[in-house]
This record gives C-alpha cells, sequence and structure tokens, in this order.
C-alpha cells in the first residue's frame, strides 16, 4: 500500500513539474524606467530591447562578434553605400511582414527624431531606402566600416509601421522579438508575454515582467525574498552581502568602462610628459581597487580591459613613489611647490573616495591636491572650456557599439567631443583616420592597441581602474549570461526550473 | 470670515508665481548647460552630441530670452496648460495627477494609522500623567522621533518581506504593498500627534466643565469621552493638516527604497534631468494644495471649536 502511495504522488509530480513548464515566467530588476515614451534615441531602446521586444538587423553576441538579426546578409556595395538583405518569413507581432519599405521606415523614423541617435544620427547618415522587398540601401556621409555594428545598436530597432504615431513611438505588440510587450507603466513596471510565432523559433518561457526599482537594496532583497528572479547591477557593497547567500549566483561581467583621472595636456606643468608619468607612478591603482571597491574590480594600465581583441600587450600598472618623485625633479619641481585640483563628481559617489586616496598618494612625492566634488554638471563647462587641472572620470569606451572607435575618437582626437584633456596629436589623428577606413576588425584592434600603449606611455590619462558589474541571479534561472554591452537579457532561450 | 478667505487667496496667488519662477530658475542655478544635462540623463553618457544639444535647445524652446520662456509658460498655466515633461514628452498635469494620487493615498494610509494609534494613546497617557502608560508613551515618542526613515524602511523589508515573506518589499501594486511604506512613513507623526493629543487632553482635564461632568456622577471614561475627546483631538487636526501638506510632496526617501510612483520620486529625478515644466508644474500643484488643505483645516477647526466660531476665543 504504502509504495503504491509513493507511485502515486511521484506521478502527481511529474504531472505538474510538466504543467507548470507552460506556465513558467520570469520577473527581472532593473533601475532603469522608461523615460522618454520610447524615443529610440534614449536608454528605452536598450530597455525595449532587454525585455526581448525590440530587434535589429544585426545582432551582436556575447562574444562581441556581428550575426545575423532581422538581415540575414550585409555588404558594402560602394564606399558609402552598404545594402542589407532582410531575412524571409518575419511578421511584427501585428502580424504585418517585415518588409524593405518597413524597415526603411523605421530607420527614417529615427533619422527624423527631435533627438537623433548616436549610432545613426543624420551626421552619419546620409539615407536609407528600400530597394525592392527585400534589401535596404543605407548611404552614409563618408565611406564607413562600422555601419553593421551600429544597425546592431537597440536604437536602431525596426517596429512595425503601425508602431510610429506621428513622432511618438508605441511598441505594445509591435515588435519582432521572442516576446511581446502586454503593459507598460512607465516608472513601475513592463509585461510580456511569449511571441509563439518567432522566427527564432518557439521561447522557452511564457512571459514575464520587468520592474523599475531604482534602490539597489531593494533590488537585491527582490532576488532574496523571490520577487525577483534577477536583479541588475549590484553595487560594491551589495556583493559581499550576497556572495553567501542561499540559491542565488553572482555573475559578474567585466564592463567595457574605466575609472580615469583625466589630466589637462594643454596646461603647465601638465603638458610635460615628466610631470604626467610622475602622477601616473605615484597612483597605487591596485590599492584603490582593494579598498574603495573592495576588490571587485582590477587595477587598470590601460582604458581597455586585458581580455579585449584590441587591448595592448606587454604594458601593466605601475606604481613607484621613488620613480614618481625622481621624475618630478627631473622636470625640475620641487616637493611641496606644486599644486593642483581634482575635480570629482558626485553621481558616481565612490569618487569621492578615489580622489582622497589620489590626494594623499601626490601629497607623499610633494604634491598638494585640493579635492572638489560637485554635480557633475557643475564641473563639466570648467573641463570643455581646459581651466581644470585633474578630475576623475567613470567612461565607458564602447559606447553604442561593440568597437572603441567612437571613444578614441571623441577623447583623444584633435577636435573630439569629449576631449577633455585637450590632448592633441597628428599622429594619433592620422593612426584613427586610418582605422576608419579598415574593414578587417583584426586590423582595425592593432591599431587601437597602439593608440592605448602611447595614452600610456605618453601618460596622458591615468587609468585608475576596470570596472566590474554584477547581477544577482536566482538559482532557478538557466541560460541567463550579462550581454557585454546590456543590449539583451529576455531571450529564446532563457528559461526557469 | 470673507476676509480671511480674500486674503488666503491672494496668498497664494503670490506665492505660486514666487514657486513657479524658483522652480524655473534651478537649472540654471545648479550651473552647466541643461540641455547638454537633459540629453545626458536619456542616454545615461556623459559624451553627447553638440549636433544633437543645438537641436534639442530649438525643440524645447530653451533657446529663447528666460523672460520670454516664463512669460510663455506662465500664460499657458493661467489657462490650466501645464504643458510637456521634457523628458517623457507626456502632458505634465497628467504625469503629476497620477503621482498626486499615489502620494495622497500613502499620506492619507500613514497619518490615518498614526491618528488611529496617537488619539487613544496620548488621552490614556494624559488620564494618568506619570503612570506606566504615560512613561512607555514617552519613551515610544522618542524612539519613533529619533529614528530615520532610511534606517527604518530597509530594516522593515528585511524583517516583514525578506524573512517572514508577509509583505511585498516593493511596487504599487496591490493594498499589500502599501502596509510597510506607510507604516514606516506613520512613525514620526505618530509619535507628534501622541504629545499633542497628551498636552491637549492635559489641559482639557483640568478645565472647570470637567470637574463639573466629574461632580454630576460621570465616570472618568465616560467624562472623556464625552467632553473630554472631542476638544482634546482639536489641535491633531491642525497637526494633522500640517503633516499632510508637508506629505503631499512625497517623501522621496520612502519613495525610491520602495519603488513608490508618487511625487517625491517624480520631483527628484525632475530636479536631476532638469526637466523644468515638471518642476514648475510640480510645484505650484504642491503649494496650492498644501494651502487649500490648510485652509480646510482651519475652517473644521473653526466648526469643531464654538469659542472660535463666534468669534470669543481667548
Amino acid at each position: 500500500m504504502k509504495r503504491y502511495t509513493m507511485a502515486a504522488v511521484c506521478v502527481t509530480a511529474l504531472a505538474t513539474s510538466a504543467m507548470a513548464q507552460e506556465g513558467k515566467t520570469l520577473t527581472y530588476a532593473d533601475f532603469q524606467t522608461v523615460q522618454t515614451n520610447w524615443q529610440m534615441a534614449s536608454d528605452d531602446s536598450y530597455l525595449g530591447s532587454r525585455a526581448g521586444c525590440f530587434e535589429t538587423l544585426v545582432r551582436l553576441n556575447w562574444q562581441l562578434q556581428l550575426e545575423p538579426g532581422l538581415a540575414t546578409s550585409w555588404k558594402q556595395v560602394e564606399p558609402t553605400v552598404w545594402e542589407f538583405t532582410l531575412r524571409d518569413g518575419v511578421k511584427f507581432q501585428d502580424g504585418a511582414p517585415l518588409t524593405a519599405e518597413a524597415a526603411a521606415g523605421a530607420l527614417n523614423h529615427l533619422l527624423a527624431a527631435e533627438m537623433p541617435a548616436r549610432p545613426f544620427s543624420p551626421k552619419l547618415i546620409k539615407s536609407v531606402e528600400a530597394v525592392g522587398e527585400k534589401v535596404v540601401r543605407i548611404t552614409t556621409q563618408t565611406p564607413s566600416v562600422l555601419l553593421p555594428a551600429q544597425l546592431a545598436a537597440p536604437n536602431t530597432t525596426i517596429l512595425s509601421p503601425a508602431a510610429y504615431q506621428g513622432a511618438t513611438i508605441d511598441p505594445v505588440g509591435r515588435c519582432t522579438g521572442p516576446f511581446e510587450i502586454v503593459e507598460v507603466k512607465p516608472k513601475e513596471y513592463l509585461k510580456f508575454k511569449r511571441n509563439d510565432n518567432y522566427w527564432g523559433g518557439k521561447p522557452a518561457l511564457e512571459g514575464g515582467m520587468v520592474v523599475f526599482i531604482p534602490d539597489a537594496n531593494t533590488r537585491m532583497t527582490q532576488v532574496r525574498s523571490g520577487e525577483a528572479d534577477i536583479a541588475r547591477l549590484i553595487p560594491a557593497h551589495g556583493v559581499k552581502q550576497l556572495e553567501g547567500a542561499e540559491g542565488i549566483d553572482l555573475i559578474q561581467l567585466k564592463t567595457p568602462r574605466v575609472t580615469e583621472l583625466l589630466l589637462n595636456n594643454k596646461k603647465e606643468p601638465l603638458n610635460d610628459v615628466r610631470v604626467r608619468q610622475a602622477i601616473q607612478a605615484a597612483i597605487d591603482g591596485a590599492g584603490i581597487a582593494a579598498s574603495v571597491y573592495e576588490g571587485t574590480v582590477t587595477a587598470a594600465a590601460s582604458a581597455f580591459k586585458p581580455d579585449d581583441p584590441w587591448a595592448p600587450k606587454g604594458i601593466k600598472p605601475i606604481y613607484d613613489p621613488a620613480r614618481a618623485k625622481a621624475l618630478l625633479e627631473e622636470a625640475g619641481i620641487r616637493p611641496g611647490q606644486l599644486q593642483l585640483e581634482l575635480l570629482a563628481y558626485t553621481a558616481r559617489t565612490e569618487l569621492k573616495d578615489v580622489g582622497a586616496i589620489i590626494q594623499a598618494q601626490l601629497g607623499e612625492i610633494g604634491i598638494k591636491v585640493n579635492l572638489r566634488v560637485a554635480e557633475y554638471t557643475a564641473i563639466e563647462p570648467q573641463m570643455i572650456s581646459g581651466d581644470y587641472d585633474m578630475a576623475l572620470m567613470s567612461r565607458g569606451y564602447l559606447t553604442d557599439i561593440a568597437d572603441p572607435f567612437g571613444f578614441l575618437t571623441a577623447d583623444y582626437s584633435c577636435g573630439g567631443s569629449y576631449n577633455m584633456s585637450h590632448y592633441c596629436s597628428e599622429d594619433v589623428d592620422a593612426l584613427i583616420e586610418k582605422a576608419s577606413s579598415l574593414i578587417d576588425p583584426q586590423a582595425r584592434y592593432e591599431i587601437y592597441a597602439q593608440l592605448a600603449k602611447k595614452f600610456f606611455d605618453e601618460a596622458v590619462t591615468i587609468y585608475l581602474v576596470n570596472e566590474t558589474s554584477f547581477d544577482a541571479r536566482s538559482e532557478r534561472v538557466k541560460n541567463y549570461d550579462m550581454h557585454p554591452l546590456v543590449y539583451y537579457l529576455m531571450t529564446k532561450d532563457l528559461s526557469v526550473e | 470670515m470673507w476676509t480671511r478667505l480674500l486674503q488666503r487667496l491672494l496668498i497664494l496667488g503670490l506665492m505660486l508665481l514666487g514657486v513657479s519662477l524658483l522652480a524655473f530658475l534651478v537649472p540654471y542655478v545648479s550651473g552647466g548647460d541643461p540641455v547638454r544635462t537633459i540629453l545626458m540623463s536619456r542616454v545615461r553618457d556623459l559624451d553627447v552630441d553638440p549636433a544633437a544639444v543645438e537641436a534639442m535647445r530649438i525643440h524645447l524652446g530653451l533657446d529663447r530670452p528666460l523672460a520670454v520662456q516664463y512669460g510663455a509658460w506662465l500664460w499657458q498655466a493661467l489657462q490650466g496648460d501645464l504643458g510637456y515633461s521634457f523628458a517623457s514628452g507626456r502632458p505634465v498635469a497628467s504625469e503629476i495627477g497620477h503621482a498626486l494620487g499615489v502620494s495622497i493615498t500613502l499620506a492619507l494610509t500613514a497619518l490615518g494609522i498614526a491618528a488611529a494609534v496617537a488619539i487613544p494613546l496620548g488621552t490614556l497617557a494624559a488620564t494618568r500623567p506619570g503612570g506606566t502608560v504615560d512613561s512607555a508613551t514617552t519613551l515610544m515618542v522618542q524612539t519613533f522621533v529619533a529614528t530615520p526613515e532610511y534606517w527604518l524602511a530597509p530594516m522593515g523589508i528585511l524583517v516583514f518581506a525578506l524573512h517572514l515573506g508577509w509583505l511585498p518589499s516593493a511596487g504599487w501594486t496591490s493594498w499589500t504593498a502599501l502596509v510597510l511604506p506607510a507604516t514606516v512613513l506613520s512613525l514620526r507623526p505618530m509619535a507628534y500627534f501622541t504629545q499633542v493629543t497628551r498636552a491637549a487632553m492635559m489641559d482639557v482635564l483640568q478645565a472647570p466643565y470637567i470637574t463639573a461632568a466629574r461632580s454630576r456622577g460621570l465616570s472618568m471614561r465616560q467624562t472623556v469621552m464625552r467632553h473630554g475627546l472631542r476638544n482634546g483631538s482639536l489641535p491633531v487636526v491642525t497637526f494633522f493638516a500640517l503633516w499632510l501638506a508637508g506629505l503631499l510632496g512625497g517623501s522621496v526617501v520612502i519613495e525610491v527604497i520602495f519603488a513608490i510612483p508618487g511625487m517625491g520620486r517624480l520631483l527628484y529625478e525632475a530636479v536631476i534631468n532638469r526637466d523644468v515644466p515638471m518642476l514648475q508644474g510640480g510645484f505650484v500643484s504642491i503649494v496650492a494644495l498644501s494651502i487649500l488643505i490648510n485652509t480646510i483645516a482651519d475652517m473644521l477647526y473653526v466648526a469643531l471649536n464654538p469659542a472660535v466660531r463666534s468669534g470669543h476665543a481667548h
């Protein structure tokens, strides 16, 4: 009798688990809310992409390689003209077919938007047109090898023609992705359900939701209490708390972001390479990583993290106060003679602590540092005009696309839009120019590495730590790993036990 | 009475003008280019395209002289149009309406909890000054006044959401989500209400009519219930209104920790994003409502207190 009861229990258990598979959903907690009512140039496009709804012509895989998305192939037919061939049989969630006209319409809507998207703005793109049913032709303003990478950025999402209502966009039921957005409360949550007709195959999960929770501690609690299955962006102090928590995995990603000490290369005495090198040798990046960041990050020699394909080889962080003193002496600066102002901004709370350490360490080689912490917008005008000495900055180098070309151009070319170092070198400009014409990624990467080495050797910027970000994931979640550029989260294969 | 109302209206008008002007100037006071900040908040990156900045400046009308911008806003506001949010592009009035609804619900619940505990407790403490209840109440009052919300809220979440699992840790989707934030928010007003009730009751219980009532043979309990409570709770009405007006602007700490889409978060984000129309609309609505609530409280006070009503208050 007992045996039969056991068998019955097992059968029931099996039956429930099989049924439950069908109804499985997933909730993740994000810090970001729907802020701009789905303007594609804003981060809202990333939110829609992570929710598994928005899709682009090209996809960027977890190894930062481009893959077919809504387009199956692309080629550069002329230096300024690219043609993208669309995937057959794709339908939007409202039933409309994906045609060249629909895709071109979506991209033209983006070009006409009041707020242009950095990777796909009229400054870069001349025109987008449909050629027949299946081909989208894009003409760039100047010869461009980066266009396919730009068309992987979530800003260039293709939605059904019905989603575009004048200047505004309503993505509910209008995407192509594995999940369909069904309800949006801009500051509270977003709900989605499975797209049974997804071109890539049937998604494992039935649906789910994103809850928007600005406070990091609350996000952590949501995963621990089981209210959420994934919490995005756990701060350093939370990492220590969650490390021992039962049923929770911490997953980490070396992010394409660096905390750096910007130096005003134009201003005396920082225009002297020896003074900059002295500062470089006086700062202990490893110590900063261990203390302020509680060991969750690593000391940097370059803006690029060591496993990037464009990372420079053979350089590592220097920490040598004796050498620093010698360099200062060589530059004719006596201990106590030099006073510098160091700017830090409040949005990144850790920067003021980093600033205090730098203040102490430069003090040891006889440079007096005045630390000023203010809101970013209050210090930016000073940095733009070149009326500052040093500034602490957390800077991403893969903005929008998986290639640091934009970062190098903006931060280190003579007329760069974010050249706060006020650094200008003909050699560097020539190398950047050369990279922009190389279609072979490896060849470009070699130039990037060469540039990074040069910036290190000349101590143009002092790179302090390569940043890491953490997500907390319930153990029952399967097939989730952080995407390097946080493009995707809800994928077809994501599931829960 | 009518002069008083008229005075109130005049003050209201002047205050609204002043507040809207201050809110309008916030982005310029804090330095930097507001348009760059607006763009940065949308892409969470520091490097913004200068061409985009200029296009945005013209689109938002921020290229016009400040006086013209403010005048245009005022003219529209007088016609009941608060404009569109710089961030979401949605009408300011509807966003504020939604957020105010949330904050009012939260504030009324919190103050309701506070009054429900404070009035009986303060009364009880007043009937036996120096007794056990009175001493315990004093201790409670001091503890609640001194406990900061940013500590209490996470503690509440840890205990009730994480360990006991009784309540959700955050959100605004069901009434259960209201319990924890409202309770945390209620403790400080609870402390003040208790103190005020206790003091008022002590006064009332020494009044001649109480002695008269007692001498007619009414028990202490009956005396308090029939004569004391109504008079003793009068000051709480004023305090309730003051707190309600204060909480209309939301509680940034509570709303951020519990992810509640109320006024506190709306205004906080508007400041960060330099969302000028939202700031102006938000501050103007809050000030107008606060003055309205205080006026209503004054009227209520008059209605409850015959001495004030007939002009014989000492």
